[in-house]
């Protein structure tokens, strides 16, 4: 932060010194984005080279969706190394490459997957049960989303733990160094083992849709476009659905009454994985300011970035009364979990399925379980928070 | 027997046969008759997100 100027634009009364992925000793990830509410709507941190942050519901849902005013160029505080294919252009760039990725994310390719994932988590499942106890993360949040994508990719088992690795540091890590080494690792990995193969043999695929995909007028998309995109599936599929695993687990965990409600009525579970996504959103993201305007009496100019800690959105009590409540019955179930127009994750209603398939399984098969004794779990904030450790246990 | 629209986005199924009758839609109302700027009732995306539901 030493030597950092403050741009001449920004009132002093709005510099607030906040690292969004740092909670200063803190351990409640929450409780650090709840803080923001205390302070302006709207402030400037000098952290990460300087952005704005957005704390409201309210302001957020409506940056995310004008798209015109507000680029989706650096969708990170602070930008990745490289320009993310899909999720970092704009306009209609961004619309033609989403529809090449529309086919595998439709309500009825996911139904197909539903049967995968449902036989996967019983299989992880079965692979700890006995033992009355696991390491949620590590056993089960990391590993069964990354091989729903991985079989949606047409990827190989083994190849598994390798990508892992990489999705981790490429989302996790806010160390420029660490992320490019990942990057280097996935384009090495794509562009070595993934497209000679699917150009010698197309199959059914992503990426052999990506590969025949005419975009921008009728272009293919280059080689290092198709790299990027597949580190961006490999990284937005694993890590937010592994991290809202974590956070749902460790609520339900310490909350047995939330849970046997669940267990008497598994028909509460759509409603109650709603609830539990507004009270643990996951993504804090970013826009880039596209031109000079003034925003609420604001003055924002172009290549201001703005950090949507949609963290605070979930919680914001502008939106939702008593917002630390999860309420299994609350009627707005309108949230920004999966972010809000032109770029909204087009994988939500997988992500949905998977953490739906999740509850109903588990659940099933483990309906009492809390904190193993003596261990506490770990959870920390980033561009994508994360559950890092959660030890639980249950009667066998 | 009418049909079933799906959001893309979060799995809300609008039935013909069910309507929305807390929206003030009736049993009956067809997909077609429903106002382009109607949106879901439970993730707010718009009716272009939502795709007709012919599996079950």
């Amino acid at each position: 932060m030493t030597g950092f100027q403050i741009p001449p634009h920004i009132p002093a009364e709005l510099v607030r010194d906040f690292d969004f992925a740092d909670m200063r000793g803190g351990t409640d990830v929450y409780a650090h984005f709840a803080a923001l509410h205390d302070g302006p709507d709207i402030f400037f941190t000098p952290r990460h080279g300087g952005h704005w942050v957005a704390t409201r519901f309210s302001d957020m849902e409506a940056i995310l969706t004008n798209n015109v005013a507000f680029s989706s160029q650096h969708q990170t505080v602070p930008p990745m190394p490289i320009t993310l294919t899909l999720i970092e252009w704009d306009g209609d760039l961004h619309a033609d490459a989403r529809k090449v990725l529309s086919p595998f994310f439709s309500p009825k390719s996911v139904n197909n997957l539903e049967q995968v994932a449902r036989d996967l988590t019983i299989s992880l499942i079965d692979d700890f049960y006995g033992r009355g106890e696991c390491e949620f993360v590590s056993e089960f949040a990391l590993k069964m989303p990354i091989i729903i994508v991985m079989s949606l990719m047409g990827l190989p088992d083994e190849d598994t733990p390798y990508l892992m690795q990489i999705s981790e540091d490429i989302v996790r890590s806010t160390d420029p160094v660490v992320q490019e080494s990942a990057f280097q690792r996935v384009f090495d990995y794509i562009a070595n083992n993934v497209m000679p193969k699917r150009r010698a043999n197309p199959g059914n695929d992503i990426f052999s849709a990506i590969l025949s995909a005419r975009i921008d007028g009728g272009r293919p998309f280059t080689d290092a476009e198709i790299i990027s995109f597949g580190a961006v599936l490999i990284a937005a599929g694993l890590d937010t659905v592994a991290s809202t695993l974590g956070f749902l687990t460790n609520f339900l965990a310490e909350n047995p009454d939330h849970r046997r409600a669940l267990v008497d009525d598994p028909g509460l579970i759509n409603d109650a994985l709603e609830e539990m996504m507004r009270r643990f959103h996951i993504a804090n993201i970013a826009r880039v300011v596209a031109y000079d305007m003034d925003y609420k009496g604001l003055s924002f100019k172009a290549g201001d970035c703005i950090l949507l800690p949609t963290s605070a959105a979930g919680i914001d009590p502008q939106r939702y009364p008593d917002p630390f409540k999860v309420d299994f019955a609350r009627g707005d179930k309108k949230t920004l979990q999966f972010g809000r127009g032109p770029h909204q994750c087009i994988g939500s209603f997988l992500a949905r399925t998977e953490l739906r398939v999740f509850l109903q399984e588990w659940l099933k098969r483990i309906p009492e379980f809390g904190i193993k004794p003596g261990e506490t779990p770990v959870a920390v904030p980033g561009k994508a928070n994360c559950m890092r450790y959660l030890p639980i246990v249950w009667p066998i | 027997m009418g049909e079933k629209h799906i959001c893309a986005f979060c799995g809300f199924t609008y039935d013909e046969n069910l309507g929305l009758p807390d929206e003030g839609i009736a049993p009956g109302t067809l997909w077609k008759d429903i106002p382009e700027e109607w949106t879901c009732p439970d993730c707010g995306n718009d009716k272009n997100s939502f795709e007709l539901l012919d599996w079950s």
